[in-house]
């Protein structure tokens, strides 16, 4: 050997710290890159020989590029990116609600109740004042507008987030899509020189696909032995050797807003809950909008159906010549408390009396009807009703074939309603202020809203009889059974505080899971970043290196020239 | 990003310029989020920025915005409350006027013609208050209840004054289930009705009353109980009664508890009581507890140890417009209707109101309403009876029996009865009856009697008087009875059962005198069936000891005649059968419209007189009959008539006096000048209670609503100093961040290169 081996080692060398100045410069060039990670060229002394006595150097050659990354660190990043979106999409759904809510400002729910219960109050204080009265029916119709309005916007936002699920579900195909792609690229990549850093790059475009699903869905992957990776969401597998399964969506309809749920094309496991921003954003749309629905039907039915009972009972300034129930029953020969009926609000066992009063005259009959719902015999159905009702004088009644009650007076006589104490005028819509059952469909009865003289808001004395308008200002006060015993007020006072607890206890869950995964992410950055000190450092060293090599090549060849000379 | 720790190792200058990213994002959005809370003037604009503050903040608002409404509310009660009040302020001066013009007119100085004149300043002092009773403000009548849109007092003929409101509060929320009235109606303010009439008339228990009537119409709660029957082997349930509304649920759910069998029971109103539960097994016993906690049973009065029937206690239904009068009185009704009614004197006017249609009081009430419409009609407040009054201030309101009916008094509403105590007649003058002062009665044989009514308290001691005049003996000829009618004591026998079930034709033919009578009927079981006269008054007794069974005389002409016609159906002997009042030759009664009395005599045929001296014009019978026949009688007035003595009533009252010169009644208004007086001041007192109440509740709201935007800024609202003192400390921190950082970055290697 002697000087040409000496001579081919300085050129491996200068080859190689050429290499190891374009490692650096590839590093420095990505320096803004997101989500790269830096690579180091990993040089080894080459295999000595040995001549004679003497074992020689044979220089320095490439064990290869290698990305500097902390796999264990990345798998900890995906957990907690997963709990991290699914926290985070739920904690702003929350706050989505709360400013549906406005609460805290002039435009919420229980501004608009007290504003209605304000005309209720200046009625109470002159009930004979027709511009109050008409002020009633017009806040009355207002607020039930606010609470069909509210329920609007939170059907609105649910649908907003099945159309997120639905582009959840599309960006996380295409993010399998693309793993699936790079897989063979990493393999053959690999598979072939050492000087190339490509793969590194189809790494760094890997890990971020795959820190992107993990926000999506709960992710695990393992690495095969020629670069690809497997990926499974659960016990399912979304990539496995080469074939992939996709998210597929099913169609469904909850609470009057169409709804998705995520399953997998192949295991058809339905991985709508499991975690990530679809759990978040799936649970936001049906847990957290939609218990709220719940809770605004609840708040809705009972304010209707309360209200109602203390109205049906009530009598306004004029008496009806005729009467059509608002709501209607499916089947008429059902007894009154079944659900069979069709009605939005079940009665009670009790009664309620008609007064037919001569117009002429001013002679007033009342007549006492009776709701019989105790279940012994036979019980009151809307067709027994209707006929107890044609059964008093100078009254007729009739139930229509699409099960409306209509009752009509002989003409000169009307007919006013009291003592409802069966709820069953309210349940029939009969002498009611707000129709409908819930907040989908709450309104104003159409007969109080063309005639404010229909407001029932006495008991029987003259038009400035307040007494059923002092019952009907403090309703809202009133203990409600089906609401566990609890005022409308208290009940909607719960149902704001819980949301905003909820809310703020998302909040502080979000920024706790968010502040664990930055500083997952910082360590990540630590490990992974680039230097550009440390990189200026490796390229000052490799071209001083260099240098040194260039030098011996120059020297060895004076040493030949010597040769050559002799 | 939040800033996490920093790692042993190396320090990228990527990781570098991303925390410093972090950081200054961090600086400027804490710096935005206080230029929020100026900007806006919240502390938070979503509540789950501060769940607690902001909830407390959402209740105070919404106690805020309810407060708002009280205060409102105080304001429309307040104006509509010192209207009326300046209103009755001039009724008080007119009422001022009145009594120094009673004092004016009253005597023999003054002339018919200064009298009238007078009487004119009186009516136009009445039209003033009528002006003040019509006063209207927020568009609506101030003093007429709830008929708020039509004028509530009208002048009628003769002075007389109608109300047609009627007495309706209307209630206002002056604070959280605080009410206040805001109005004072024309019975309140101007007493512009009578005084009301109505005694119990106790209606019984039907299968259609309702659990919530019973108890005078406190209602009552009802829960479960447990009944068991027991013939040998007891059968136990425990029955929830409380979805029943009236006595028929408890019927149906009672029976349907046990209608399994073997034992059943049967539920129905107790005949006998007519107010209580009558509960009956099929056969054996049965017993009925309270479940614990629950007093049902005890409530329904069917609480009971094993017996083999429970008659329950008296439930005590009150009143209702349903209430059928066939179930007043104890179950005996008020009486046949037909051919009969009430009498009504009101306003000047009669009216007769026939009742044979009427099934109900609410019947009863629209009857009466379509012949007069000038009365108030209602439901006492013991729910036990009614309560009727007149609307009309200035005239005379009676209630009266119609052709000797019993309607009236078995509604409860006569005006006039035997047991109206004298106190109260003449407008609450009272008979004079323990002075020296006697009764004169000029008889129709001629002769003079003076009769001393010491001691009478009612009207019908005043009756026993008068009929007691004359002494009922066993010397009395049987000629004399009867206003002289006498006994046709040949016509047929007495027919007496007797307790033994045997009957005994007690022929009296040729007796003459009441111990003829006593000695004949002595005679056919001597020292067993005995008769006697009544020592307090002027009826035979008969006792009977032959038997256990009930002593009866059977109606015929003779029995009448001697008031004997009577069952004793008691069984005790010494229990003697009452034989009822056989008046002699002087007999006093209620005339037949029941408003007023009637003097009969016998003693002649020459005129019945009874002078108008104090007693007899204050019992009203003061009067001549002319006619000659023994069986018509002196028909007296209507001593006891009811009178609104309201201002309106008594302005009216005084014309009337001033023009007929009528210096007693003058006098009389003019006592009731200085009651309606001290009346109205305590009116206008209550006015200005209220207006104190307003007032204070007011400011009580008003000082809450300072209390309440304190604490809702202390919550709610931004502290701008501390927010400004924060803004200039973080825009500080921000700029040294900056400088600090931007100057770190700066040191990189490449500088020394």
């Amino acid at each position: 050997m002697g000087l040409n081996a000496t001579l081919s080692m300085a050129k491996q060398s200068l080859e190689i710290f050429g290499t190891g100045i374009q490692v650096a410069g590839q590093n420095i060039s990505n320096a803004g890159t997101p989500g790269y990670i830096r690579e180091e060229l990993v040089l080894n002394a080459a295999d000595p020989f040995r001549q004679g006595a003497l074992v020689l150097g044979t220089g320095v050659e490439i064990s290869g590029i290698q990305q500097q990354i902390d796999l264990f660190l990345e798998t900890r990043i995906h957990t907690a990116n997963t709990d991290f979106s699914s926290i985070s999409e739920r904690n702003s759904i929350y706050k989505q609600l709360e400013s549906e809510l406005r609460e805290l400002s002039d435009g919420d729910l229980s501004t608009g109740l007290n504003d209605f219960l304000a005309t209720i109050n200046n009625v109470v204080n002159q009930p004979g004042s027709i511009p109050d009265r008409e002020f009633v029916v017009n806040e009355a119709e207002k607020f039930a507008a606010e609470i069909l309005s509210l329920r609007t916007r939170v059907d609105g936002l649910r649908e907003v987030q099945s159309i997120n699920v639905e582009n959840l579900v599309k960006e996380a195909n295409e993010l399998i899509d693309q793993i699936t792609n790079l897989n063979p690229k990493i393999s053959k990549l690999e598979a072939s020189g050492l000087l190339q850093s490509d793969a590194g790059a189809l790494r760094t475009q890997r890990y971020t696909a795959l820190n992107r699903l993990s926000e999506l869905i709960p992710i695990r992957y393992r690495e095969r032995t020629d670069g690809a990776i497997d990926v499974f969401t659960g016990s399912d597998y979304l990539i496995l050797a080469g074939t992939s399964q996709k998210l597929t969506l099913q169609t469904d309809t909850d609470r009057g807003v169409v709804v998705h749920q995520v399953l997998l094309s192949q295991t058809n496991s339905n991985i709508s809950r499991t975690g990530g921003e679809l759990k978040g954003i799936i649970e936001g749309r049906d847990d957290i909008l939609g218990g709220f629905v719940d809770q605004l039907d609840t708040y809705a039915s009972n304010l209707i159906f309360e209200f109602n009972k203390i109205h049906a009972s009530g009598e306004g300034t004029a008496g009806f010549e005729q009467l059509t129930s608002a709501s209607r029953a499916l089947d008429t020969s059902a007894t009154l408390n079944s659900t069979q009926t069709g009605l939005p609000f079940q009665p009670t066992h009790g009664s309620f009396q008609i007064k037919v009063t001569n117009k002429t005259t001013g002679q007033t009959n009342t007549s006492t009807i009776n709701i019989d719902l105790d279940g012994i015999g036979a019980d009151t159905t809307l067709n027994s009703l209707s006929s107890a009702i044609g059964g008093v004088a100078n009254l007729s009644s009739s139930v229509s074939t699409d099960g409306y009650l209509s009752i009509s007076a002989a003409s000169d006589y009307t007919f006013q309603f009291s003592n409802d104490t069966s709820g069953a005028l309210a349940a029939v819509g009969i002498n009611t202020l707000f129709t409908g059952s819930d907040s989908t469909d709450i309104g104003i009865n159409s007969v109080v809203k063309q005639n404010q003289q229909f407001l029932a808001t006495g008991q029987g004395g003259g038009p400035s009889d307040g007494t059923n308008a002092v019952l009907l200002a403090a309703f809202a006060k009133n203990p409600i059974d089906s609401l566990g015993n609890i005022s409308l007020d208290s009940f909607y006072e719960k149902v704001v505080s819980s949301v905003s607890q909820a809310s703020a206890s998302e909040a502080a869950l979000s920024e706790g899971a968010q502040a664990f995964r930055d500083s997952l992410m910082g360590q990540r950055e630590q490990f992974s970043g680039v230097s550009i000190d440390e990189e200026t450092i490796n390229v000052l060293t490799f071209q001083r290196a260099f240098q040194s090599a260039a030098r011996l090549v120059s020297t060895i060849d004076e040493l030949f020239t010597i040769l050559l000379n002799i | 990003m939040t800033i996490g720790p920093i790692l042993p190792g190396r320090l990228p200058s990527t990781m570098l310029s991303e925390r410093l990213k972090v950081s200054l994002n961090d600086n400027a959005r804490q710096l935005v989020n206080l230029q929020q809370q100026v900007a806006t003037g919240q502390k938070f604009s979503i509540a789950s920025e501060s769940p607690g503050a902001a909830l407390r903040t959402i209740i105070l608002q919404s106690t805020f915005e309810r407060q708002q409404q009280y205060q409102a509310n105080i304001g429309t009660n307040l104006s509509l409350l010192t209207a009326s009040e300046s209103a009755l302020a001039s009724v008080g001066d007119a009422l001022n006027q009145a009594k120094s013009l009673s004092l004016t007119g009253i005597g023999s100085t003054v002339t018919n013609s200064e009298r009238a004149a007078l009487a004119d300043q009186v009516a136009s002092l009445r039209r003033q208050v009528v002006n003040a009773g019509n006063t209207t403000f927020r568009g609506q009548y101030l003093f007429s209840g709830s008929q708020t849109n039509a004028a509530p007092f009208e002048e009628r003929a003769n002075g007389q004054v109608a109300y047609h409101g009627d007495s309706h509060q209307i209630q206002s929320y002056i604070d959280v289930q605080t009410l206040l009235s805001n109005n004072f109606d024309g019975i309140s303010a101007f007493a512009a009705s009578t005084p009301e009439v109505g005694g119990d008339i106790n209606p019984a228990l039907t299968l259609q009353s309702r659990i919530s009537d019973l108890n005078s119409g406190r209602g009552m709660k009802l829960g479960s109980i447990t009944v068991t029957l027991d013939n040998g082997t007891p059968q136990t349930q425990t029955v929830n009664l409380s979805g029943a509304e009236t006595i028929q649920d408890l019927k149906t759910v009672l029976e349907n508890a046990f209608s399994g069998g073997p034992l059943t029971l049967t539920v129905d109103v107790d005949p006998t009581s007519q107010n209580g539960l009558r509960i009956t097994p099929s056969a054996g016993t049965i017993a009925v507890s309270n479940v614990t906690g629950s007093t049902s049973a005890s409530s329904l009065g069917i609480a009971s140890a094993a017996v083999a029937e429970i008659n329950g206690l008296d439930l005590d239904p009150g009143i209702t417009l349903q209430t059928t009068l066939a179930s007043l009185n104890g179950g005996a009704g008020i009486g046949s209707t037909t051919g009969t009614g009430l009498v009504i004197n009101n306003g000047g006017k009669t009216e007769t109101i026939d009742l044979s249609s009427a099934n109900t009081i609410e019947d009863v009430f629209n009857l009466i309403r379509t012949y007069d419409p000038d009365l108030n009609l209602g439901i006492n407040k013991d729910k036990n009876g009614l309560a009727i009054s007149s609307r009309i201030s200035g005239a005379d309101f009676s209630i009266g029996e119609n052709n000797g009916g019993s309607n009236a008094a078995g509604l409860g509403i006569a005006t006039f009865s035997g047991s109206t105590p004298l106190s109260e007649l003449n407008y609450g003058r009272g008979v004079d009856v323990d002075s020296s002062n006697r009764l004169q009665v000029i008889r129709r044989d001629g002769t003079t009697i003076n009769l001393d009514l010491n001691g009478s308290v009612t009207v019908q001691d005043v009756i026993d008087r008068i009929n007691d005049f004359e002494t009922f003996d066993g010397t009395t000829p049987l000629a004399d009875l009867n206003l002289g009618q006498g006994v046709p004591v040949g016509a047929t026998t007495l027919d007496i059962t007797r307790r033994d079930a045997s009957v005994v034709n007690v022929n009296l033919a040729g007796d003459a005198t009441v111990q003829d009578i006593l000695d004949s009927i002595n005679a056919v079981d001597p020292g067993n069936l005995v008769a006697s006269i009544d020592p307090s008054t002027n009826a035979i007794q008969i006792t009977d000891n032959s038997g256990a069974g009930p002593l009866s005389i059977a109606s015929n002409v003779v029995s009448d005649a001697l008031g004997l016609a009577v069952t004793e159906s008691g069984t005790n002997n010494a229990v003697p059968l009452q034989g009822t009042f056989i008046p002699i030759k002087l007999q006093a009664t209620l005339n037949s419209t029941g408003n007023g009395l009637t003097i009969y005599d016998a003693s002649g045929t020459g005129p019945l007189e009874i002078p108008a001296i104090e007693i007899a014009y204050a019992l009203g019978i003061s009067g001549k009959e002319t006619g000659t026949d023994p069986l018509v009688g002196l028909v007296g007035k209507e001593p006891n008539p009811l009178e609104s003595t309201g201002v309106l009533g008594l302005l009216s009252r005084l014309e009337t006096g001033l023009r007929n010169g009528d210096d007693q009644e003058i006098q009389r208004i003019g006592v009731l000048l200085d009651v309606e007086l001290g009346r109205m001041n305590r009116v206008r007192g209550d006015i200005g209670g209220r207006l104190k109440v307003l007032e204070e509740a007011d400011n009580r709201l008003k000082d809450q609503e300072v209390k309440l935007k304190e604490a809702i800024s202390l919550e709610f609202d931004t502290d701008m100093t501390e927010v400004i003192v924060e803004i200039t400390q973080r825009q500080t921190a921000f700029q040294a961040n900056l400088q600090i950082t931007s100057s770190a970055l700066q040191l990189t290697l490449l500088n020394y290169l």
